[in-house]
């Protein structure tokens, strides 16, 4: 702020008066900030006031200015306020998850998986023995029944057949779609299989071939 | 000469009600004094209104509060008039605010710090500076270029509504 400047002689004290409206300078920024926040004080205040009540441009910027100070107090305000939902919500989460209700929680969540691994493993112990069968030859499906989905070890009984070095063993369903085919060395009169993801549900033939792709015998098998 | 002056002074303490009516009693007391010769020092016009109007803001301020005080439990209570501002100011109010949101979340967190502290929380400057480890020109160039960056997002520095409608 500029001092406010009169004119000099007795004569001319009105004239003075008037006069200072266009000598003194303008207020600057800052003063015109502290006093729209009401922090500029004496002598600067008065100064300023009395400039105000004479300076159209400097009443248009301390409008201004005062708009541009609410405004950027309402915005802190707000993010202010945003920032501490979010602290308080990270304190929250901060204080639900200690330490020590951490451990719990790991402790509780170890002992159930063990629980359920446990459970899975006793559930699939029998499974895991494939289920044993000796086939005789047979027609029709009226022969033996296994349970479906489980791994099956099939031992077919050769005796009284050519004895060959190998043999072919193919499993086809009721439609006949074949399911399976390998080949088989014989063992002490018998050829054994397995089908370790076992059968659905539904009438099965085993049908067991020389190596001249000769069918020598055929076996039924029903699965439940 | 001063008129403007008074009235914008006096609508920025007591809000645009009856505002002709304090500019003109204003008047009147300036005029009065001078014609009585209370005025001794002409070159002083300027603090002589000033006080007559800070007077004159004191004074309504005070009848308000008597009034206040005198009419309480009067069935037909007093009427108060609607100083809120009009849908257009609100707007305008909820843009600035929004300009100054993004200025704010647009610099680092502790210049924002340091507008919060000096906007919203009024601490003074020094201060800022000392807890801040900040010079006054740090300081004073940090408050310029947000004010810059606001003036750039509004896309006109500020505008002129409010109190000069009245004015």
């Amino acid at each position: 702020m500029g001092t406010l400047r009169f004119g000099g002689s007795p004569e001319s004290k009105w004239k003075g008066a008037v006069m200072q409206l266009y000598q003194e300078s303008h207020a600057n920024d800052d003063s015109l900030e502290k006093y729209s926040m009401g922090s500029l004080a004496d002598p600067d205040l008065t100064k300023l006031e009395e400039h105000l009540l004479v300076c159209t441009p400097c009443r248009s910027r301390l409008e201004e200015v005062d708009e541009y100070v609410a405004a950027m107090r309402a915005a802190a305000s707000q993010l202010e306020s945003e920032d501490e939902s979010r602290r308080d919500l990270r304190e929250r989460l901060s204080a639900f998850f200690t330490f020590r209700k951490l451990a719990w929680g790991m402790a509780l969540a170890a002992a159930l998986l063990i629980g359920a691994a446990l459970r899975l493993s006793l559930s699939r112990s029998p499974e895991t023995q494939p289920f044993a069968l000796a086939l005789e030859s047979s027609r029709g499906v009226e022969g033996r029944h296994v349970p479906a989905g489980q791994s099956l070890q099939l031992t077919l009984d050769i005796s009284g057949l050519t004895v060959s070095s190998d043999y072919r063993v193919e499993i086809v369903n009721e439609r006949g779609q074949r399911i399976s085919d390998s080949r088989v060395v014989p063992h002490e009169g018998k050829v054994t299989t397995s089908a370790p993801t076992g059968f659905r549900r539904g009438a099965y033939f085993i049908r067991l071939y020389s190596p001249q792709n000769e069918l020598l015998r055929e076996y039924g098998l029903q699965v439940d | 000469m001063f008129s403007k002056g008074v009235r914008f002074y006096l609508c920025r303490q007591l809000g645009p009600q009856d505002l002709e009516d304090k500019v003109h009693d204003t008047f009147l007391i300036v005029v009065q004094a001078v014609k009585r010769g209370e005025l001794r020092e002409p070159e002083r016009l300027m603090g002589f209104v000033r006080t007559i109007v800070r007077r004159q803001v004191a004074a309504h301020i005070d009848q308000a509060v008597h009034n206040r005080r005198q009419q309480v439990g009067m069935e037909s209570g007093t009427t108060v008039a609607d100083v809120g501002r009009d849908p257009e100011q609100i707007a305008i109010k909820q843009e600035h605010e929004q300009i100054a949101k993004r200025v704010l979340n647009s610099i680092s967190k502790r210049d924002r710090e340091i507008l919060t502290r000096f906007y919203l929380l009024e601490q003074p400057q020094q201060q800022i500076c000392g807890q801040m480890n900040l010079t006054e020109t740090q300081f004073r160039l940090l408050k310029s270029r947000a004010k810059a960056r606001f003036g750039e997002l509004g896309k006109r520095r500020l505008t002129r509504k409010g109190i000069s409608r009245f004015a």
